[in-house]
């Protein structure tokens, strides 16, 4: 869950017995909103933070998204604790971890210092405006990097809350070790590390100040090249391997992924028996309310009867199951149709009726929804599917890895 | 010589007067000769008579709507020699003047002959109808992977066989209205074709979209067949049994088909009117256990070269169309 979107507040009690970090940053952090250019009601709030210069700004780039999408509508601004408003413009930031940086029409306070991530178990402190209810500090404690996922987020014990997005965590000594940007609630919550922000400043700087000229191309080539390196780990990388039926199949391509069993439970008078296995890399890049890309989803299906014929196997059974449905919500205005290629291909000695689908994004110039199935035939009372369902990636990328999950797609005698 | 015969055609009913006073008066007062209960007709409306030389003249008696012969309009008392046959407009009614000597068209004999004999022939009609309710109960048994007993196929078969049901006696009853005759044995067969051929084109188009990696070669079949099928068959069954001309025959056909073709076909419209995005990816998932087909195994390195090189082109024109 996202640290964004006012619903209806619950109540929120912050601990605040470091009364020293309060007053040493409050003059540091903001709320940042969008808002809709005629009513001036809000849409999004989140939290940000003065860093590197007096009006630069931090925050996560899904506070800002909104305003980045529709500039037309929505105007971004920041109101400091005693109600003062201004407004924002956009210099860079880093689509695949989240964060933003913003330039504010004037200097708003002192600007945080940014530290290495602190031992595990150390106390942290975060901070933000969580539910448009006043400034608050949430104590926490520091569980390390989240090694096997893909955002290689930090975990939090601690309450962090909608409205705290884009605030800074703080180590004791008040300096900015990371950034808030989701939780799970039950005390588990999300911190982007401070490091990623520092590459952003780091480009800011040499820029002189300057924002980024093509927003949109600017994201694009930062997914296009997030979906190729994450790739090259997974394709360099051990592959777990699991048997579904007759075929040894790839299960978790790395650490980040995870495989569950999928099969369903029939009743005694199905005909047929049907073992599915599915795995995702549980990624997903926030681009707007609607869109996320990144997701790398697959699933295996063996089905295998003994009292059906062939025709009816095929007709009732195995052809029903052969259907692929994008993972993504992904409109008309997002993406181009998809075009498909089918194809009879040789895996492991078997023919496969084999389809890859191609869509393309209308914005993120390079980016591909990739859709791939494909079942074997000839097998009068068997059947396999095996679909891989890549969301916004790099579509040579993901012919790279079908042609690697095909090879290792072994039938067993 | 011929004797001179009038025909009258009223509320689609033919009437024959067979005429032999030398004066014959037509119109809708009891004191004519031939009385036309239709409220376009004057009371004294037409007089019709023979000369010497035995030439019919017909006269107009009528100032209201008056007399037409094709497109010609008589004047009042306007009397004109007429060559037999002959067809004149009384207001809105048809009256034709025939000789008694003049041919008649032949007659239709009804006979059993290739492919006819599936209409006619009580054996044939047997068979289709049994073919017919197999195949229901047939794709019924092979759509659902289940192990019940036949009863409950019976049971989820039932609407299709009401269906069957309820076609034939729309066929019946159209024959019993445009030739009073209870035409049991086509209607049974033409009730039954109409679930047979859908049927029947369903499979083979199964098969050929299967063996080409094409939808086109089945939906394009099954697209015409719910069609053409019902408005087809109805018409060669208007024609040969109940023996109506063609206009008419294709006229009814198509007033009991369209209804029908409505609810078969309402998806297929839909998708003719949707806008030219799905979200959905289209592609041939047809899947054969016997795996005949016209396609070649090919490896998957070719399989992947190819698809980079023929998905590329086509989504690329669609991002350059799309982006200002």
């Amino acid at each position: 869950m996202l640290l964004v979107n006012v619903l209806l507040a619950e109540g929120v009690y912050a601990i605040s017995d470091s009364t020293g970090i309060y007053s040493e940053t409050d003059k540091s952090v903001f709320q940042i909103r969008v808002a809709h250019k005629q009513t001036i009601n809000k849409a999004t709030i989140g939290s940000g933070f003065v860093v590197l210069a007096p009006n630069i700004l931090a925050t996560n780039y899904h506070v800002v998204s909104g305003f980045v999408n529709e500039p037309d509508k929505y105007v971004l601004e920041y109101v400091s604790k005693d109600g003062k408003k201004g407004s924002l413009e956009i210099l860079d930031l880093d689509i695949t971890h989240d964060l933003a940086v913003l330039k504010a029409d004037k200097d708003l306070g002192p600007p945080l210092e940014i530290a290495a991530i602190p031992e595990k178990g150390a106390r942290l402190f975060s901070l933000g405006n969580p539910m448009d209810l006043g400034f608050s500090i949430v104590e926490g404690v520091n569980n390390g990097i989240m090694k096997n996922s893909e955002e290689k987020n930090i975990l939090v014990s601690g309450s962090l809350n909608p409205g705290m997005s884009g605030g800074p965590t703080l180590n004791e000594n008040g300096q900015v070790i990371g950034v808030n940007v989701a939780t799970s609630g039950n005390e588990i919550s999300f911190l982007v590390a401070a490091d990623h922000l520092v590459k952003i400043l780091r480009r800011i700087e040499e820029r002189k100040f300057k924002p980024v000229d093509d927003l949109y191309s600017a994201i694009s080539k930062q997914l296009v090249n997030n979906a190729q390196l994450k790739m090259e780990r997974v394709l360099e990388g051990e592959w777990g391997v699991t048997r579904i039926g007759q075929f040894q199949v790839p299960s978790e391509l790395s650490k980040t992924y995870r495989c569950w069993d999928a099969s369903p439970n029939f009743k005694k008078e199905v005909l047929y028996s049907l073992i599915s296995s599915s795995c995702t890399n549980e990624y997903n890049i926030f681009l707007s309310n609607s869109l996320e890309v990144g997701g790398i989803a697959y699933e295996y299906h063996w089905l295998e009867t003994d009292e059906l014929s062939p025709f009816r196997f095929y007709r009732a059974a195995y052809e029903r199951l052969n259907d692929s449905v994008p993972p993504s919500n992904a409109g008309q205005e997002d993406v181009t149709n998809f075009a498909c290629l089918t194809r009879f291909v040789d895996v492991s000695g078997e023919a496969f009726k084999a389809t890859i689908c191609r869509r393309d994004y209308l914005q993120y110039i390079g980016l591909s929804d990739v859709l791939i199935t494909i079942a074997m035939v000839g097998h009068p009372k068997q059947g396999f599917i095996f679909n891989l369902d890549l969301v916004g990636t790099d579509f040579n990328s993901a012919m790279d890895l079908f042609q690697k999950m095909l090879e290792n797609i072994r039938w067993q005698a | 010589m011929a004797g001179l015969i009038v025909e009258t055609h009223v509320r689609g009913v033919n009437h024959f007067y067979k005429v032999n006073e030398p004066v014959v008066t037509i119109g809708r007062a009891l004191d004519n000769d031939i009385i036309l209960s239709d409220l376009s007709v004057s009371a004294h409306h037409l007089r019709i008579e023979k000369d010497g030389e035995g030439q019919v003249i017909a006269t107009n008696l009528s100032h209201e709507n008056g007399t037409r012969i094709g497109k010609q309009k008589l004047a009042l008392n306007e009397g004109r020699r007429l060559a037999l046959p002959a067809e004149l407009w009384l207001g809105m009614s048809k009256l034709r003047l025939l000789a008694s000597d003049m041919a008649v068209e032949p007659t239709r004999v009804r006979q059993c002959s290739g492919w006819f004999c599936l209409y006619t022939s009580p054996v044939w009609a047997t068979v289709l109808l049994l073919m017919a309710l197999g195949l229901i109960i047939f794709d019924q048994v092979m759509g659902t992977a289940l192990d019940k007993p036949l009863g409950q196929y019976l049971e989820s078969s039932f609407a299709s066989i009401l269906f069957l049901l309820g076609f034939f006696l729309v066929i019946a009853g159209i024959s019993r209205l445009a030739t009073h005759r209870w035409e049991v044995v086509p209607a049974m067969s033409v009730a039954a074709l109409l679930f047979v051929i859908p049927q029947l084109v369903d499979y083979i188009g199964h098969f050929f979209s299967y063996y080409f990696s094409s939808d086109l070669v089945r939906t394009v079949p099954l697209n015409l067949v719910n069609f053409l099928l019902l408005p087809a068959l109805l018409t060669i069954f208007m024609i040969r049994i109940a023996h109506t001309h063609y206009v008419p025959a294709i006229a009814i056909s198509l007033l009991v088909s369209i209804p029908v073709i409505a609810y078969l076909e309402e998806d297929f419209l839909k998708e003719l009117t949707r806008s030219d995005f799905s979200p959905l990816p289209s592609y041939n998932q047809t899947l054969s256990p016997w795996d005949i087909r016209l396609e070649q195994t090919i490896s998957i390195v070719d399989f992947a070269e190819e698809a980079e090189e023929m998905l590329a082109k086509s989504v690329l024109r669609e991002v350059d169309e799309k982006t200002p």
